[in-house]
């Protein structure tokens, strides 16, 4: 079965400056992948090169086995797409936008129906101009499904959005993959990326650096895992880097940081070294390296930097 | 075709549902009927409603139309329907068509009401004067579409509606009977398509055409399907989907183009003896 979504080579320049430098990503049939990366990382430049909004300036694109650089109107027939705001003509109504939109596609689901899953039917005669933000990203999310799209590419589709409407996007994104149907999804939420997507591919100065499952990903990180321990009084730092299998350390306040290579051995002697100087343990977690700590290691930046 | 016609439809509800587009391009018309009723008289209204037809569609599309649509690109809305499988071609012919509709309704509203108050004769071609009608708005909705396109702002389409508009008005035989224009200004505005759609609409007003009038009625459809043409085909190929895209290096060219067709009228005009 062909790839959902198949870029070779992408390059994308503005000017002089290269904002997709060869980027190559695929995502399966059935498959959620994330394009993660900080602002001007080129993922919002690689999305809309996919789905035609900019001109590739080199490279290969497939989308459903169309070559989207060829035949862009036979791909959008088969794509939904929700971009990071949703524009309409300010008096357009709700149920009027849905039956307009879905008169631009050959198959397409009822305004009703859309209505009800989006929970926007108190709304439907209420102009596009009146609805909230979340809203309007509700009503973008239905136009992006209206035609049950065989790949939904959503471009920072949580920012700024209200918690009601992230629950219906991911409850959205659940169901395309239940339905064996594809999402590309660019984001700089490190969590929706862990807790939604199959795959991560980690994009920083218009290149992918990484792409691979949230799993591997973390499982690939030179970061060891972190006990976090709260006490009464402040601990000795010094003393602390003594402890059995003890990497690193930092003491902020309260709040003592141990990363450890065999955690077990840590801990106990943690405990022990606490019962020795007379400290109280308020609060204790072990934590393992994240998607975060994964992203700062290859980027060296942080997610919202 | 479905999706085509939705979107005129829609165009055409989003218009009368917008109050400024409906004082424009209602209310100003009459309120130019008035007016021009006050100062040429009740006496030669089948003169007189050739320049009110003119201008209502001049306004509808080389104002009214760029500024909605430059207003729509600028908000994102045409970016949308790009993600959309429909082409820019049906697009745009959905945007000429549902303009068209808009100044037919403006030119009809404004015919009865100087027919029904200020007695105005029914035309002496009223087929031609249809045929009339649409070469008229077909060029106008053209030569709008080719503002659309270069013009980055609502302020730049004015700045070019106007430096069109007045022209015509002025020089052009719209707004000064041409037998009051100096010689230069007669002939200047041979090169003007507003003189061609006065010519063609006050005569079938004024005259049952004879065959040198049939002659001349067409070589002047002629000249406004030129003009029309090509600034439809400007138009379409210097169309943007959003406020950033960067107009191509050869806009110059097609510009110059819808432009080239102005001169060639002129001279098709002086040729033909087109009066």
């Amino acid at each position: 079965m062909p790839a959902a979504v198949e870029v070779t080579d992408l390059v994308k320049r503005y000017g002089t400056v290269e904002a997709v430098r060869g980027v190559s990503l695929s995502v399966a049939p059935g498959e959620i992948v994330a394009v993660l990366g900080p602002n001007g990382a080129g993922k919002t430049s690689t999305l809309e090169c996919i789905i035609g909004l900019r001109e590739a300036d080199g490279g290969t694109i497939s989308v459903c086995g169309i070559d989207a650089r060829r035949d862009p109107s036979a791909m959008r027939e088969r794509i939904g797409v929700q971009l990071q705001a949703t524009s309409l003509p300010e008096q357009i109504r709700v149920r009027e936008a849905l039956k307009l939109f879905a008169s631009f596609y050959r198959h397409s689901v009822t305004p009703q129906s859309l209505l009800d899953r989006f929970s926007l039917g108190d709304k439907a005669d209420a102009t596009f101009a009146s609805l909230s933000g979340g809203q309007k990203q509700r009503l973008g999310l239905a136009l992006a499904v209206i035609n049950e799209p065989e790949v939904l590419f959503l471009d920072e589709p949580t920012a700024g959005m209200d918690p009601q409407a992230r629950r219906e996007l991911h409850a959205v994104i659940r169901a395309m993959k239940a339905a064996g149907r594809s999402v590309l999804i660019t984001t700089h939420y490190i969590e929706e990326a862990e807790e939604l997507c199959d795959r991560v591919a980690v994009i920083d100065h218009g290149t992918v650096i990484a792409c691979d499952t949230p799993a591997a990903l973390i499982a690939r990180s030179a970061s060891a895992t972190r006990i976090v321990c709260t006490t009464d009084r402040p601990l000795d730092r010094t003393a602390l880097a003594t402890l059995e299998n003890a990497t690193a350390v930092e003491v902020d306040g309260l709040v003592a940081r141990i990363s450890s290579g065999a955690i077990n051995h840590t801990v106990i002697a943690l405990v022990h070294h606490l019962e020795a100087v007379g400290a109280t343990l308020v609060d204790l977690q072990i934590r393992k390296p994240s998607l975060e700590d994964v992203f700062i290691e290859l980027t060296g930046r942080k997610l919202r930097d | 075709m479905h999706g085509f016609w939705q979107h005129v439809r829609m165009t055409l509800v989003l218009n009368f549902r917008n109050r400024q587009a409906l004082i424009f391009g209602y209310v100003v018309p009459v309120f130019f009927l008035i007016a021009f009723v006050a100062i040429f008289g009740q006496t030669s209204m089948a003169k007189t409603i050739a320049p009110l037809v003119v201008i209502s569609i001049l306004g509808g599309a080389c104002f009214g139309l760029p500024i909605t649509l430059v207003n729509e690109r600028d908000r994102g809305v045409w970016r949308r329907y790009r993600l959309t499988p429909l082409g820019a071609g049906t697009f745009i012919t959905s945007t000429i068509t549902s303009r068209l509709v808009l100044v037919a309704t403006s030119v009809a509203l404004q015919i009865a009401l100087a027919m029904w108050i200020y007695g105005l004769p029914w035309p002496k071609e009223p087929l031609a004067l249809v045929v009339a009608f649409l070469l008229v708005s077909f060029a106008f909705i053209g030569i709008g579409l080719v503002i659309a396109a270069i013009a980055n702002s609502i302020g730049a389409v004015q700045a070019l509606g106007q430096s069109l508009f007045l022209p015509m008005i002025m020089i052009g035989g719209v707004g000064v009977p041409i037998h009051l224009l100096p010689k230069w200004a007669e002939t200047v505005s041979m090169f003007l398509p507003g003189r061609h759609a006065m010519a063609m609409i006050e005569r079938c007003y004024t005259h049952d055409f004879t065959d040198l009038d049939w002659q001349r009625f067409m070589w002047r459809a002629a000249i406004l399907l030129l003009i029309g043409g090509s600034a439809t085909l400007a138009g379409g190929k210097l169309f943007r989907w959003e406020a950033d895209q960067r107009l191509p290096r050869s806009a110059w060219f097609w510009v110059g183009l819808s432009l080239a067709t102005w001169i060639a009228a002129g001279f098709l005009g002086r040729l033909m003896k087109l009066a």
